[in-house]
């Protein structure tokens, strides 16, 4: 699933910064705030930086704020001169490293000056002029990496800023100031940097995404959707009060079981045809309408009339399901949705459209669904039908017992059945928004527990 | 071990800039800079400078007739810095010094 991972967080929080005659690569560490190596822009005329950010593809200026007091510390923190809108900061992290940790790299080197990224791996701690630096093996590092942030990927922050290459025509690594050595020359930093990530939480949902298994995802997916619907039928049962067998609770757990159920359904097999998640996954929609349908039994099955519903439940749910699947299978989307959510800085991607683009079919796979059982039913049975739709039909059959229903149901207009078709796209609708914001949801929450338990853990 | 080399640019004086096959010494700060090849002239100076003091005491204490200097130079980059690199000619010396005395009576060989 495409997540946002914390490779592409780091590569947006790196900029290209050009002086007389040469570059070099920054990034950003707090708002406005960007660090790099001083020998990158100790040819910087009357103190100014060109800055191209790529991530909006603008040119900024940005002046030498800072230097280190020690001449020997190859580090200098700029300030942009203009104001960078919602640009991520990345995370620094002050654990030491362990051998062999594996790193990643953001810059913009000569041979390749829109942006590389290098990896390598983390070989100990190395002395230069009084100075500890992170010795790295593996990576290639050309001319214009100096100043590229360094990933630790187990540790989720940044432990580094890359300012030597040991070998620039070959993968021999390089070496890097650690983020200690950083924050001990600029101690307004860590403030600063603390600030950033208790508001934004980009890095925190992004470093959660880069861990998170399929499985764990899919729960989410799986959760939110269950949520949602279960919360819309929720919504909807004050309004059937007087009926038997139709409370808050009951009401909520049915809705939320048929949307978990479809959500995993779809979820769980997108993991077994992985090399298929951009194309149709035959896999995911077969294991979402089963899904879906035996869940329909199931609920059938607990309000105790197996008998009387299967029948009728049984068809409608596979049905539904297969249509659902069909509509929702497309995990990448719930992924770049997902992703989305969290992050709306990106002008780049035209989120609103591909959004509304996906909640319309599914929209319209739920009104297609009920037009097909409106069409082929009775119009009694179809009223039923259209009115219990997916999710209500437990209840509402047993309704048509009543008095009340079936003087409704004769007296009721032909075209009242396709009011049912807006009611369908509206729970279409509100089962995608639940299963597109269930991961994010579940991540935030997450996100929020964990902090709490930080923040307890300093406390003591 | 022979050191690796790669074309970087490089800015004369006058401003035109040229790409030379530069031999990359030891770990490099990699900013990426447009080098300047004054840094280079400027140690060739130096070199000949200090080559040619020698050469006058040599010429006071040994009185050769004729004296010649070969050296040869290589553009390298070391820690990110342009700098001249002297390396080995045909033979197996950085430097090869030829003194020539033709002989005249009263000089002799010098001893020293």
């Amino acid at each position: 699933m495409a997540s946002q991972q914390l490779d592409h967080l780091l590569q947006q929080c790196t900029v290209r910064l050009s002086v007389q005659g040469g570059h070099g690569t920054g990034f950003f560490v707090a708002p406005g705030l960007i660090l790099t190596c001083a020998h990158v822009v100790e040819r910087a005329e009357s103190g100014l930086v060109d800055v191209f950010w790529k991530e909006n593809n603008q040119r900024y200026f940005a002046e030498i704020g800072v230097l280190p007091g020690e001449p020997n510390i190859d580090l200098a923190l700029l300030k942009v001169t203009t104001e960078v809108s919602n640009h991520p900061c990345v995370l620094f992290d002050q654990a030491v490293s362990h051998l062999d940790d594996r790193l990643y790299s953001f810059g913009y080197p000569e041979d390749n000056a829109d942006g590389d990224p290098v990896t390598c791996s983390y070989e100990g701690e190395s002395f230069r002029d009084n100075s500890s630096l992170l010795k790295l093996k593996g990576g290639q590092f050309n001319f214009g990496a100096s100043g590229s942030p360094l990933l630790n990927r187990r540790t989720d922050g940044v432990c580094g800023i890359v300012n030597i290459s040991r070998s620039t025509t070959t993968d021999l690594g390089g070496r890097a100031i650690p983020t200690p050595e950083i924050l001990t020359q600029f101690p307004q930093l860590k403030k600063l940097n603390q600030q950033v990530h208790q508001i934004d939480k980009r890095w925190a949902i992004a470093a959660l995404n880069s861990h998170q298994s399929t499985i764990q995802r899919s729960l989410g997916c799986g959760f939110g959707a269950g949520l949602a619907l279960g919360m819309l039928r929720a919504a909807i049962a004050p309004f059937f009060h007087h009926l038997p067998s139709v409370d808050f609770v009951s009401s909520f757990w049915q809705g939320g079981v048929l949307g978990v159920a479809l959500a995993l359904g779809i979820a769980r097999s997108n993991k077994r045809n992985r090399q298929l998640n951009r194309t149709w996954s035959n896999g995911a929609i077969v294991s979402g309408t089963l899904f879906f349908g035996i869940a329909h039994l199931l609920v059938g099955f607990f309000n105790g009339s197996f008998s009387i519903e299967a029948p009728l439940v049984a068809p409608m749910g596979f049905l539904a399901g297969l249509g659902l699947s069909i509509a929702l299978h497309d995990q990448p989307w719930i992924g770049v949705a997902q992703v989305d959510s969290s992050q709306r800085s990106s002008a780049s991607q035209p989120v609103v459209n591909r959004w509304g683009l996906r909640l319309m079919l599914v929209g319209l796979a739920f009104m297609l669904i009920q037009g097909i059982f409106i069409q082929f039913k009775t119009k009694g049975t179809g009223i039923v039908i259209a009115w219990s739709h997916v999710f209500y039909e437990a209840e509402l059959s047993r309704y048509a017992t009543l008095n009340w229903w079936q003087e409704f149901m004769t007296r009721c207009p032909e075209w009242f059945n396709y009011l049912a078709l807006l009611d369908a796209a509206v729970v279409g609708v509100v089962f995608a928004i639940g299963m597109t914001f269930g991961p994010t949801l579940t991540t935030q929450i997450l996100v929020r527990w964990y902090d709490i338990l930080k923040r307890l853990e300093h406390d003591e | 071990m022979e050191l690796p080399t790669k074309p970087i640019q490089v800015q004369l004086s006058d401003g035109s800039l040229i790409r030379v096959e530069a031999t990359l010494i030891g770990e490099q700060r990699v900013a990426s800079h447009t080098q300047l090849f004054k840094e280079v002239t400027t140690v060739i100076r130096s070199i000949a400078k200090e080559l040619s003091s020698t050469l006058q005491d040599v010429q006071r204490e040994a009185s050769p007739d004729k004296m010649s200097v070969k050296l040869g130079v290589e553009i390298a980059v070391e820690s990110g810095q342009l700098t001249a690199l002297i390396v080995k000619g045909a033979g197996k010396a950085n430097l090869e010094i030829t003194m020539e005395w033709s002989g005249r009576s009263g000089d002799g060989i010098p001893t020293a």
